[in-house]
């Protein structure tokens, strides 16, 4: 579903909606995850700012943020159907899909922090399609799919706002642990923005197929060093992150 | 894309094996008698054979595979289905390492299905797969499994043998595991590397130049005593292992340079998993 044939106003609504939703000071607790980078910056693996840069390509094209683009494409698509069965199975997925304790943390902490907020902010009836989701089980992408879908916002604004939260948490982390300045920050976030929206066509594109494809089929990591980063961090010494 | 892939060190392609589009398939039954565990059934067809030599080692049967074919190319396929039923204790490994050659089409398909009653114990622990230059093997893992059921399950995989001269320019993998407890999904984990693998294992977050990774899963009520000694032989690793516990799972992950150190971590671990027995006596060969 692309931007076309939204109503005077609607474009800007949601604008203002996703501008909300993922914004640093919505207070999900994104501020306290760094998704391994931590421990990746005490391994010496991201020393610096083409190091984060490497580092964040790899998550896009191969890792949690591809993952993730599948799993919230997937349950966008389940709401705008009103296909909760497949939306339940999907939930399922996305909690089974997390490669270590932390990394569970990380999008259930959030997930679970995104629905109590928007509740308790604004009317978001499309939610109540995952009330059998516990808190504890419930991922942050599908949590925020199904709440963008609900309020009727194109797929491909809403995931570009996701995954640009997604780069913009690990680059914020970044600046402190690496550390880098604010302008490599920026730098980065730039260097970003290409691979950013062409995953986001990439994974609008599964909808094409979304039929008879299953979603797990179309996911696939091959960032191993990074998921190991997110385990070796559980012991690490001097933490300032939660993940 | 392709100036990368020229510019990398030459690599050394396999030769095609002679029996191209093998098919094989094995259905194993481990059934609990009271006192200990028989295998009530073993089909095997096609290229895919099984034995069950005696292995006091292990506390149940120890059954091991074989392909026949020597290896697999695009185009092949495997299919192993074993169950375990009620207080049924067994175990099943391969009698060398599986070998993927050069695909010219297609991919090479390995499809486990595992299926776990109530208090059964299943180790699934075949030996190491390798990959050669051009490779392409699709690997997917099910199991269903119930909440007093105890799964232990490893993958590893070597990108091209560092110590034979080989390297794995490029290629596809891919290593699909979905785990069912009680019927609910609890782990799906989808490895995949797509294209230019010696160059992509470089990169930090991928291999950081490790040439051979491994997986291993442990399902079990006990799951979680295990984290802090698999921590400690952790440190003493010839290549990197991460550990991490949560839900009834513990998953361990490990990256080395080359095979036979990836195989040397993962005895230690498997050992420390294993109570003290010792691996099935293929692994040492």
């Amino acid at each position: 579903m692309g931007t076309t044939g939204m109503g005077m106003g609607m474009i800007e609504t949601a604008l203002y909606q996703l501008l909300s939703w993922l914004s640093p000071s919505y207070p999900v607790g994104a501020f306290s995850h760094s998704g391994g980078l931590e421990w990746a910056v005490e391994a010496a693996d991201v020393i610096s700012r083409a190091g984060l840069e490497a580092w964040l390509e790899d998550l896009l094209n191969h890792g949690a943020g591809w993952n993730d683009a599948v799993l919230f494409t997937h349950a966008y698509d389940a709401t705008r159907r009103g296909d909760m069965s497949a939306l339940l199975d999907l939930a399922e997925l996305a909690a089974a899909a997390q490669p270590s304790r932390e990394r569970r943390i990380e999008t259930m902490a959030q997930g679970a922090a995104f629905r109590r907020i928007v509740r308790a902010v604004e009317d978001a009836p499309s939610l109540h399609m995952l009330d059998e989701v516990a808190d504890g089980d419930l991922g942050y992408p599908v949590v925020v799919a199904v709440t963008a879908a609900g309020a009727a916002i194109p797929l491909t604004l809403a995931l570009t706002a996701y995954l640009h939260g997604f780069v913009a948490n690990i680059v914020s982390a970044a600046q402190r642990l690496v550390p880098l300045g604010q302008t490599d920050g920026q730098l980065a976030m730039a260097h970003l923005r290409s691979l950013v929206t062409e995953t986001v066509t990439q994974a609008a594109a599964l909808l094409d197929t979304i039929s008879d494809r299953d979603p797990f089929g179309q996911m696939g990591s091959a960032t191993f060093r990074a998921d190991m980063a997110s385990m070796q961090h559980e012991t690490q010494y001097t933490r300032l992150f939660r993940t | 894309m392709s100036d990368r892939r020229q510019s990398r060190t030459q690599s050394i392609d396999a030769p095609l094996p002679a029996l191209a589009r093998s098919k094989g398939q094995i259905d194993l039954v481990f059934a609990g008698t009271g006192t200990g565990t028989r295998l009530a059934r073993a089909y095997q067809s096609g290229c895919l054979r099984v034995r069950w030599p005696q292995d006091p080692a292990s506390r149940g049967p120890c059954a091991v595979m074989m392909n026949t074919a020597g290896g697999l190319t695009g185009g092949d396929a495997l299919t192993i289905n074993a169950e375990w039923q009620d207080h049924a204790s067994g175990t099943l490994t391969g009698q060398a390492a599986e070998k993927i050659y050069r695909a010219r089409d297609g991919h090479a398909a390995i499809k486990t299905t595992i299926r776990l009653a109530p208090h059964s114990s299943a180790e699934w622990m075949p030996q190491e797969t390798i990959l050669f230059n051009r490779a392409s093997l699709r690997r997917d893992m099910q199991v269903e499994m119930s909440a007093t059921s105890r799964f232990l399950g490893v993958e590893a995989t070597v990108f091209g043998r560092a110590a034979m001269g080989e390297t794995m320019e490029e290629g596809h993998y891919r290593e699909g595991w979905r785990i069912r407890r009680d019927g609910r999904l609890i782990y799906a984990d989808a490895l995949e590397l797509d294209g230019p693998i010696s160059a992509l294992l470089q990169r930090k977050a991928i291999g950081a130049g490790a040439r051979a990774s491994a997986t291993l899963i442990l399902v079990s009520g006990d799951a979680e005593s295990h984290l802090e000694t698999v921590r400690e032989r952790s440190a003493e690793a010839c290549g990197a292992i991460a550990a991490s516990h949560w839900n009834g799972l513990l998953a361990v992950r490990f990256a080395a340079p080359d095979g036979h150190e990836l195989r040397r971590d993962m005895t230690s671990i498997l050992s420390t998993l294993r109570a003290g027995r010792p691996l099935p006596r293929v692994w040492s060969c």
